[in-house]
Order: C-alpha cells, then structure tokens, then sequence
C-alpha cells in the first residue's frame, strides 16, 4: 500500500515541523518550560488527532481507489482476451470514477467497433468462400496471403498449406508464376487464359490486378480464376458442328455447282455426258435437301419440349403404320419385316410425329444397312416402367469401336457408303435427341457381319 | 496441247468425275485416287506433273500426303494444290507452310481451278533454276541489278520491297503465308508481326502501280505472284 506510506511521511514532517516552530516562537515569547510542554502538548496531540482522522479518510479513499483500479486492471485483461463483458462498478464522483466511466465507454466503443470489423471480414470470407471463382492474393513478398476455398478445388492445395507460403512453393505453372511477378512489379492488370493439369485437363481464365497503397506502389496482387472449360468445349463442339455443316453443304454443292458450270462450257452437246451429269446434280439436289431437311428437324428438337405436341401415344398404331409403309422398300430387297408387338401396350406420352420420326429413322437404316434376303425385327413390350422398343436386323453390324460414337451428329461408320446409300450422318442422331427429350433411352448393340440392335424406351404415360 | 498428268485425289467419287472430265478437255491426263494411302502409292508410281489433293480424306489425311511427298526427294518438286470445304481453316495454312503451291476452296469453278493448274504447272518444277531477268508482259524483274522496270520505266523500290516483290517473283503460283514471307524476306528485323508484312505489301503495290495487280491476296493465308490471272480473286 503505497499511500499509507506517503501519509506516515507527511505525518512526521508536519509533526517535527510545527514542533520546532512551536519552540522557536516559545523562545521568542519567553515562555516557561511548563507552558512550553503544555502548548506542544496539545498541539501535538492535535495534530495526532488530525493525523489520526486524515489517515483514516485518506485510507478509506485509498482502498476505494485501489479497488476500483484492481477491477480495471482484471477488465483490461479480460479485454485482451477479447472479453468485453466486465463493466467497472463505481459512484464516486472523482477522477476514477471519471476514469472508470470512461474506461466503461471506451470497452463498449471498441466492443462494437470489433463486432462490426468481424462481422464484415466474416462477410467477407463468406463471399469469398462462396465464389466459384479461385481468389488468391499476393503480398509484396510473393507469399499467399489469400486462398479462397475455390482455389483449393483448383490446385489441389488446402489454404492451411498454401498460406504464408511463396506462391510458386504451391502452384507450379510455367505462366502463372511470371504472372504475379509481373503484375506486381508493374502494377498493370492483366488477363490470361491458362491451362491447368491438375485433374484432368481445365481452362481457367485469370484476372490479376495490382493492389497499390497509398503512394502508389504495389503491395499486393489479387488474382481471380474462372473455369470456362465447359465454355470452351461446348464452343468447341459448336465450332465443328458449323464446321461440319458447311463440309456437308459444300461437298453437293461443289459437285451441283461444277457439273452445271461443265455443262454451259459445252459437255450439254454431248447428249450421253450430259444425260450422266444431270443425273449427278439431281442426285446431289436431293442430299442437299435431305441435310436441310434433317438439320431442320434436329434444331427443332434441340430447342426443347415446348414445341412437342404431347399426348398419351399407342405404340403399337405407330409400329404398325410404319412397318407397313416399308413394306414395299423390304420387298424390293427380299427382306422380311417381322412385328413381335402385343396388340395392348401401356401408352407413353409422346409427340406422335416424333415417334413415327424415330421408328423411320431405324427402320430406314435396317432395310439399308441389311442385304438382300435379310431379316428385321421390330418387337415391343412393356417393361419396368415403361415400354421398351427394339429394331433388329440381320444386317452387316457395326464395329465395336464405331459403336459409342454412332449417335454423334455426322458420325459415319463409312462416310462413303453412307453417301451411296443417301445418309446425312444425322438420323441416329435424332432419334437419341428425340427419345431424351421424352425421358426415355437409347442404346445400340451390334455385332459386326451378324447385324445390329437398337433399343429405346420410354417412360408409361401417367395419364392413363 | 498440255500433256502433263495430274493426280487428282477426293473421297468424293463425283467430284473427281468433274475434275478428271474437265482437265481432260484441256488436253491434261488425268488419274485419280480416292484415299490417302492410294494416293501417295499412286503419286510415287507415276510422278505427275500436279498433285490435286482434297484435305479430308478417310484414314490418312491430305496433310499427311502433303507431308511424305514433300519430305521425299523423289517427290518433293511436285506441286500440289489442296482443295478444302473448310474455309480459313489453319489446314490451308499448314499445308502451305508443308510446301503444298496452292489451295482452292469448295465450291470453286471450273475455271477458276483449270487457271490454277496452269499457273502452278507453268512456273517450272526445276529447283535451282534462277535466270536473272523475268519478263511479265510489260513487266521486267532484273535480280542482277535489283531493278524493276514496269513498261519501260524503272520503279523505284526500296532494298526490303525488291526483295519481297522477287521473292515472290521467284515463287509465281505459289501462295506464300505470312510467315513464310517473315521468314524468307524479313526474318531479320526484330519486331516484326504477320501484319507487318501487309504494310509492306500495300507500300510495294503502290510504287508498283499498273503492275500491282500481279500481287494476288489470298485473303486471312498470304499473298502470291500471279502471272496472267491477277485479277483473279478468291
């Protein structure tokens, strides 16, 4: 307890000093010994007494104080800890108490100022923890200082591992590393588009920007990855479907456009070559149009359900009608149409004209692809939830690695033969857009030189 | 009558019919083949004077051939012109760079194809044979003294646009890409871009004036001399 220390002192001071003044005016006065004893007497014993009671106050006042310093001293503490919950109880009306009440406002102040700086860095981690973008930030140092959750998908690397640490220490990329480095030594923000190997091949496009501070130097690097791989590819395979398109268009038409140009220069006087040329432009005519034709139909399927015409479909009317209207082209090539059909099947919901489409389509590569004196068979049955479509043929098949690829738009096993036999390289095709934007699923099975299967089925229709 | 064979090859059966009857009437002998593998069998066999040789064909590519032919020394000087249905295709650009002479897309006209046979076949398939003076009709090339004369007056061209203009002077018929014209004519200045060469380009055809037009664009792939159709387009 300092304080009473510094009473004791002041006591002691007080005492000797009024003591020796008391005797030198005694002097003075020539006062008697006994008069002099008894006046020092009374004063001193005054001056205990003053003592005495300043003591007492001053004793309570210093425990007063003391105590409310002690509180905060623990307050602070608590503070540091980041425990703000301890207000300092006081009623004095002094300088502590002032103290304390300010001590009390400024733990609020900063209670709330640290609530709010939390909630808004939790925000901010929430948005950056959201992003499906990778966010990585740079000090000027180079080291990680920000790693998104999105960015550990990317490279693979946890933000426990990769902060703090050099960035090429944690992404090894031929381009990306230089990139930092330039950003940060420039200060220019720059986009590029990088390739990524990590798990399967990715394209991720990069912004990275400069952070500069205040006097205008860079002191940090913030780069932002979007995945635009799935962009990429479905450009790419918009890309070839164009690309194939104008192939397809180009080839009849250099042949229409060749034999008329050969025909004017002369060949027409030529009665047998013109006869033969005719014939090739009639028949290049006529695959131009089946294209469009097809090309017609297949975006009117891609652009959805809207268009579709549903109602509750008998497959077996549609086989039947079908089957009959290939009657004549099997016939021509003594080949048999067996119908394995029940005379009841549940009825799927459908577009009618769609399913005549699909049933076209196979029966039109079965009498094609199968040869003279061959055998087809359509067969139908109710299964699972559904009914599920076969058409089998005894035709020469095709090979195993052809197989995954056949439903692909202008894939063809055999471009050449395809073309002889007036194929656009587009009706398998259709048909598996049709059936998909049913519900339902188409697959083929084939055995080279022994023939071919497909088979689709079709969810029942909940209607009846 | 030309009698040069030409080597025609397209998966197409009824586009070689075209070509084959057409160059027939021109006086030409024609043969043809329907795939790669053929093709190159065929061209080693019978070494014609031209290869016509479709891009897309079934199994081994046009490329490919392009490639074996000009990597082989018993083939190599025989020019080939690649025909294509894909327009603004890198193909054409690698093709040109593999050493094929020139490309023509489908649909092309008849005419148009005969022209470019002609003037492929006329620049001569001896290698190594440089004559210094170059007579275009009313143009002269003079490689001795680096000098060009349009209708009997000297043009006044710069080191760098002789050398471009005889460059491709040199290889008439031949569709020359950006790159190759870098690399031949400007491969040592130190920043220079495909772009850089169509400034020269259009520099060289203005002081060219009336002879401008045997300088043919062959538009996004490159430039090429043109002896007689320079006002031909594609």
């Amino acid at each position: 307890m300092p304080n009473l220390k510094i009473v004791w002192k002041l006591f002691l001071t007080q005492t000797s000093l009024i003591i020796i003044s008391l005797l030198t005016i005694g002097l003075y006065a020539g006062l008697s010994f006994k008069e002099h004893y008894l006046i020092a007497c009374v004063v001193m014993l005054a001056v205990l007494l003053a003592v005495l009671i300043s003591l007492g106050i001053g004793f309570m006042a210093a425990r007063r104080m003391g105590k409310t310093l002690t509180q905060m001293t623990q307050a602070a503490r608590k503070m540091v800890r980041g425990d703000f919950s301890e207000l300092i109880r006081t009623d004095s009306k002094d300088e502590i108490g002032d103290l304390a009440r300010s001590f009390n406002a400024m733990s609020i102040e900063l209670q709330n100022k640290i609530e709010t700086l939390t909630k808004e860095i939790d925000e901010k981690q929430a948005i950056l923890s959201g992003m499906i973008e990778g966010v990585i930030a740079i000090d000027r140092n180079q080291r990680i200082i920000l790693f998104n959750s999105a960015s550990e998908g990317m490279f693979g690397v946890s933000s426990y591992r990769a902060l703090g640490r050099f960035h090429w220490e944690v992404i090894r990329h031929s381009r990306l590393n230089p990139l930092f480095q330039e950003v940060l030594e420039t200060g220019v923000p720059k986009m590029e588009e990088l390739i990524l190997r990590y798990g399967g091949e990715r394209i991720l496009r990069v912004q990275a920007a400069a952070i500069p501070t205040k006097k205008g130097n860079p002191w940090a690097v913030v780069a932002v990855f979007h995945d635009i791989t799935q962009i990429r590819n479905l450009e790419k395979i918009r890309k070839e479907f164009v690309a194939n398109v104008s192939h397809e268009l180009r080839t009849p038409l250099t042949s229409i456009k060749g034999f008329v140009e050969t025909l004017r220069n002369g060949a027409v006087n030529d009665p047998e070559k013109s006869l033969r040329f005719l014939e090739i432009i009639e028949k290049h005519t006529e695959r131009l149009n089946r294209l469009i034709t097809d090309l017609l139909n297949l975006s009117q399927i891609e652009r959805g359900k809207i268009e579709m015409d549903l109602k509750p479909v008998n497959l077996v009317d549609v086989t039947s009608r079908v089957i009959s209207n290939f009657k004549e082209t099997a016939d021509q090539k003594g080949q048999k149409i067996k119908a394995n059909i029940p005379p009841v099947l549940p009825h799927v919901l459908a577009d009618e004209e769609r399913m005549e489409t699909v049933m076209e389509n196979l029966l039109d590569n079965a009498v094609k692809y199968t040869p003279n004196n061959g055998e087809i068979t359509v067969s139908a049955f109710e299964k699972d939830d559904g009914v599920q479509v076969e058409v089998a043929d005894t035709g020469i098949g095709i090979p195993t690695n052809s197989l995954p690829r056949i439903f692909e738009r202008f894939y063809r096993v055999d471009k050449a033969r395809s073309r002889e036999l007036g194929g656009t390289g587009l009706g398998l095709s259709i048909v598996k857009h049709i059936i998909e934007t049913h519900g339902g699923k188409v697959r083929a099975e084939s055995e080279v030189g022994k023939g071919s299967r497909f088979i689709f089925n079709l969810p029942k229709s909940p209607l009846l | 009558m030309a009698k040069e064979k030409i080597l025609v090859v397209d998966d197409e059966q009824d586009i070689i019919e075209l070509i084959k009857y057409n160059l027939e009437m021109e006086g030409f002998r024609v043969s043809s083949a329907y795939n790669g593998e053929d093709a190159l069998r065929l061209a080693k066999r019978e070494l014609p004077d031209l290869l016509i040789l479709d891009l897309m064909l079934p199994g081994m590519d046009g490329l490919e051939v392009c490639q074996v032919l000009k990597k082989e020394s018993q083939t190599n000087h025989i020019p080939i012109i690649m025909l294509t249905a894909k327009t603004g295709e890198p193909d054409i650009v690698v093709g040109l760079e593999l050493g094929a002479d020139d490309y023509i897309t489908k649909p092309f006209s008849m005419r148009e194809l005969v022209a470019r046979v002609k003037a492929v076949l006329r620049r001569g398939t001896k290698p190594g044979d440089v004559k210094e003076k170059l007579v275009f009709g009313n143009l002269v090339v003079d490689s001795a003294n680096y000098r060009v004369t349009w209708k009997g007056s000297f043009l006044d061209l710069t080191p760098t646009e002789f050398k471009l203009f005889f460059f491709l002077v040199q290889r008439q018929g031949r569709v020359m890409t950006r790159q190759q014209i870098l690399d031949g004519v400007l491969g040592d200045d130190a920043f220079v871009t495909d772009r850089t060469v169509d400034v020269h380009i259009r520099r060289l055809r203005m002081k060219l004036k009336g002879a401008s037009s045997y300088i043919v664009t062959r538009r996004g792939i490159g430039y090429m001399f043109h002896a007689d159709i320079a006002k031909e387009e594609t």
